[in-house]
């Protein structure tokens, strides 16, 4: 197996890495509402290299990807309509 | 071409050859032993392990319905204790909802309906059909386990922190029983989006597709998505009522209006899931009785989308009253009076069907119609509900109870029935008496508005639900609810019996006794194993229907 | 091609893989098959953002339970567990293009390393049950925290075991499939099953993308 087509897992596997350091690390700074962001930033950012990379998404047929856009966008309908109930209970 | 013959009569010389020896090859005959049909891979055996399953079911959830409607002829209490009435309208509850309901169109008429009307041999995994089989069974256990060892008397609703906290009934049992048949559903669904995607014929496209499957395709998306959270809000449940976490009791800071968003994101789209199919056999019945192409094919399919995705935003009309945020629930007002329209318009385009065509009052027919009606009345309905203020006053009143009855009863049951004698030539090979079905298809009609539309104006009038005793000025609407439930239940036992007598003496069925149009019809009743001899290639558009031509063959698959 | 590849490749044992009879061609069998894969990824995002999301409303209820409840997991093993969970995952990716490329033997030993990186994680993950259960976290068993917290720092473990319980039970399943086809690919082409070695890969990469937003919502929620 050639070793350029090993390089792009290797590569993503050490951005992995690097990430997790990041927000790991982030985590002993005192941010106060920026060590959410960055965690949830960070985890957002490895899902996607997992799934764009290892799952190889957007080589995949074109259902696939529309799948994958609908469970994300479906998610999203059940935090976007439900948080702002908690949100705005006190008003 | 042999005729329907009323119950015992002269019919056409040989067409009442009835003999099992004479009975040609099919799915039916493939294997006679009990296990090759309970390890059949066969999406049409499949689909009759189901429909004997849930038809037990429905009798059994109906059983539970007669003694609410016994307990309720008189205003006191004095049939059933208030503990034992709460647990018949649970358990009336989650039987008709997640063991009659959800799996009936789409894990009966759809299991055996999808692959061939769009000319395949089978669903894509077919050992996953049977295994979403076994998992409603499981299911199915866990729950009449329940009921055996006491009942659960939370409501189909499983409100916490009642559910969690206070209720010592066997909630854990009928909360396994619903996570397993949830699986099943999800399973079902899956199978069914591949293989409209994979496992359709040469030339069938998607705009060539009959409404039914563009029904069920959208019936699947939501059940793929929806119950998933149903599950995880059940397992939430469970690790409150036996850890004593408190995610959703207020005593240890949780909060119950969680429950009641997680209950209810899964619980409006899955009346999606329970209307979505009928509305697809709906436009096959209709279409056929009045002989016309339906009116507005794409729009119809394009509804069937949108009442779908609409469906998603809607859940919080459940909770108007709960506590939730004011701006919430306009919001969510806002979109159930949205979902209404794509739904208005399927009722519209139905009724346009039915325009210069050459309507045939069979029974599937008057089962279609029906639905239109009765649709349209509980849809309304719906309406007035998704009205914030309206809905402070009717919440929890009788009037919310007939607006879902009329829609799944009035609707979904009607057309599951319509479904079923329309297609029962196709599953069994055996023709019925359409004048019996015919009968019982108006008693329901009959005794079903005599049942639900007093019950509006039992709501209007205040009165609460899941209360076994009520003033005595209710009196007079209640005893004839419970009248028109007399006749209604005659109206679903007919069935059993002309539809049974038919597999027995009913005359064999031709391939195409409705001069239907669809694949299902071009191939023998009951169809082949394998589904087609040969993979058939599609041509034309759906609903190939002429109206003023097919004058004289458009009575012949009736009497 | 080595040598030894074309020796592997000589000594292949049976047919390509058999077409279900239900599918035309082997194509369309693997496009249904890796399509039902990723809609039941889809279900299992339901099934844990559900659960995520109630984490999410407990811990807005809570802030400074959770906080405190967090600081008592383990950092130093939940850190290395993340780390094993990700080089697991590019195991099995670089075990699904050596399938691909009908490598047998080292699609076999990235299969069996992927295996063996789960069960590390799982050894690692039940070790940290272990030191929980000493330190009087577990919910219903022993619980015992500072009274000023106790409620919260309850649904916090409670939640704890729940999540990272589902996520083990996930794991498993993806553990005995990751060996399943390490013993398959060892009898057989691995081309032939190359297919089906993708979707158990998108299966495993799932499960780690949970672990992937549980690590940060355990671990770190408060750390200063």
């Amino acid at each position: 197996m050639k070793a350029a087509s090993v390089r792009p897992y290797v590569v993503t596997w050490i951005a992995l890495i690097v990430l997790l350091a990041i927000t790991c690390g982030s985590s002993f700074i005192p941010l106060h509402g920026f060590n959410l962001a960055v965690n949830l930033a960070v985890a957002v950012a490895k899902a996607l290299l997992v799934v764009v990379v290892f799952m190889r998404l957007f080589r995949s047929a074109g259902m696939v990807i529309v799948v994958a856009l609908i469970a994300a966008l479906d998610l999203a309908i059940l935090v976007c309509l439900t948080l702002p109930d908690f949100l705005a209970r006190g008003f | 071409m042999s005729s329907v013959v009323d119950g015992i009569g002269a019919g056409i010389p040989g067409s009442r050859d009835t003999r099992r020896s004479d009975a040609p090859s099919s799915y039916l005959t493939d294997g006679m032993s009990i296990g090759s049909w309970l390890a059949t891979h066969d999406h049409k055996r499949i689909a009759i392990l189901y429909a004997i399953t849930i038809t037990a079911f429905f009798f059994i959830g109906g059983a539970a319905a007669t003694l609410i409607r016994l307990e309720l002829a008189t205003p006191a209490g004095d049939l059933v204790r208030a503990e034992t009435y709460n647990k018949l309208f649970t358990m009336h509850g989650v039987i008709m909802v997640w063991f009659f309901l959800i799996p009936s169109i789409p894990a009966t008429l759809g299991n055996f309906l999808v692959p061939l009307m769009i000319g395949a041999r089978d669903l894509a995994f077919p050992r996953l059909n049977l295994t979403s089989f076994y998992l409603y069974v499981g299911g199915a256990v866990f729950t009449l386990a329940a009921m055996i060892a006491g009942g659960v008397d939370t409501g189909w609703t499983f409100y916490a922190p009642f559910s969690t906290l206070f209720s010592n009934t066997h909630v854990l049992y009928v909360l396994a029983g619903v996570f397993v048949v949830g699986f099943s559903s999800i399973l079902t669904g899956l199978n069914i989006i591949v293989t409209v995607h994979k496992m359709r014929a040469p030339g069938m496209t998607w705009f060539r597709l009959p409404l039914f499957v563009w029904a069920q395709y959208a019936t699947s998306a939501i059940l793929v998505l929806a119950t998933p959270v149903l599950a995880m809000t059940l397992v939430l449940l469970t690790v409150e009522r036996v850890f004593g976490i408190g995610i959703f009791d207020p005593a240890l800071g949780g909060d119950p209006l969680l429950f009641q968003h997680l209950f209810w994101f899964y619980s409006h789209p899955a009346v999606y899931i329970m209307v979505l199919p009928a509305m697809g056999v709906v436009s096959e019945l209709v279409a056929n009785g009045a002989r016309n192409p339906v009116f507005g094919y794409k729009t119809m399919a394009f509804a069937i989308i949108a009442i779908a995705v609409i469906g998603f935003l809607v859940w919080g009309h459940h909770m108007f009253v709960s506590g939730q945020s004011m701006y919430a629930g306009i919001v969510f007002s806002f979109m159930s009076f949205l979902v209404a329209i794509p739904s208005a318009v399927k009722v519209f385009n139905w009724t346009a069907t039915l325009w210069h065509g050459r309507i045939v009052y069979t029974a599937p027919m008057l089962y279609a119609l029906g639905f239109v009606g009765l649709f349209t009345i509980g849809g309304m309905t719906g309406l007035f509900l998704a009205a914030l203020a309206l809905d402070v006053h009717l919440t929890d009143t009788y009037f919310v109870i007939a607006h879902f009855h009329y829609i799944m009863v009035g609707g979904t049951v009607s057309a599951y029935l319509g479904g079923v004698h329309f297609w029962w030539p196709k599953i069994t090979g055996r023709l019925y008496s359409d004048r019996w079905a015919r009968f019982a298809a108006v008693l329901l009609f009959v005794g079903f508005n005599f049942t639900f539309f007093p019950q509006y104006l039992l709501g209007i009038a205040g009165m609460p639900r899941r209360y076994h005793e009520y003033p005595p000025e209710f009196q007079t609407l209640n005893v004839l609810s419970s009248a028109g439930a007399l006749v209604l239940a005659l109206g679903y036992l007919l069935p059993l019996l002309y539809l049974g007598w038919s597999l027995f003496r009913g005359p064999r069925a031709p391939a195409n006794p409705w001069h239907a149009t669809g694949l299902e019809w071009q191939t023998t009743s009951p169809p082949p194993t394998h589904n087609f001899a040969s993979t058939p290639v599609v041509t034309a558009p759906p609903y190939a229907y002429v109206p003023m031509r097919d004058v004289v063959d458009a009575r012949e698959g009736t009497q | 091609m080595t040598p030894a590849c074309a020796s592997l490749r000589a000594a292949d044992h049976g047919p390509a893989l058999r077409v279900a009879e239900q599918f035309e061609e082997a194509s369309q069998q693997r496009a249904a098959a890796t399509l039902g894969m990723w809609i039941f990824l889809a279900t299992e995002v339901m099934f844990f953002g559900a659960l995520f999301f109630a984490y999410s409303i407990a811990r807005y209820q809570f802030p400074a339970a959770f906080a405190a409840a967090s600081r008592h997991t383990n950092i130093v093993l939940g850190t290395t567990n993340t780390a094993v969970l990700l080089t697991s995952s590019l195991f099995m990716a670089l075990a699904v293009k050596c399938a691909e490329e009908d490598l047998r033997r080292a699609t076999v030993t990235l299969l069996a390393i992927t295996g063996l990186l789960g069960l590390a994680f799982m050894g690692i993950k039940l070790t940290e049950y272990a030191l929980d259960y000493r330190d009087h976290l577990v919910p219903a068993v022993n619980f015992a925290f500072d009274p000023a917290y106790a409620r919260g720092a309850l649904v916090f473990f409670g939640l704890y075991f729940l999540t990272t319980g589902l996520h083990l039970v996930h794991l498993s399943v993806g553990i005995a499939l990751v060996a399943l086809f390490a013993w398959r690919v060892a009898r057989r082409r691995p081309n032939a099953l190359a297919d089906q070695v993708d979707i158990v890969g998108l299966y495993w990469h799932f499960v780690d993308i949970v672990w992937i937003f549980l690590y940060p919502c355990l671990y770190l929620v408060s750390r200063t």
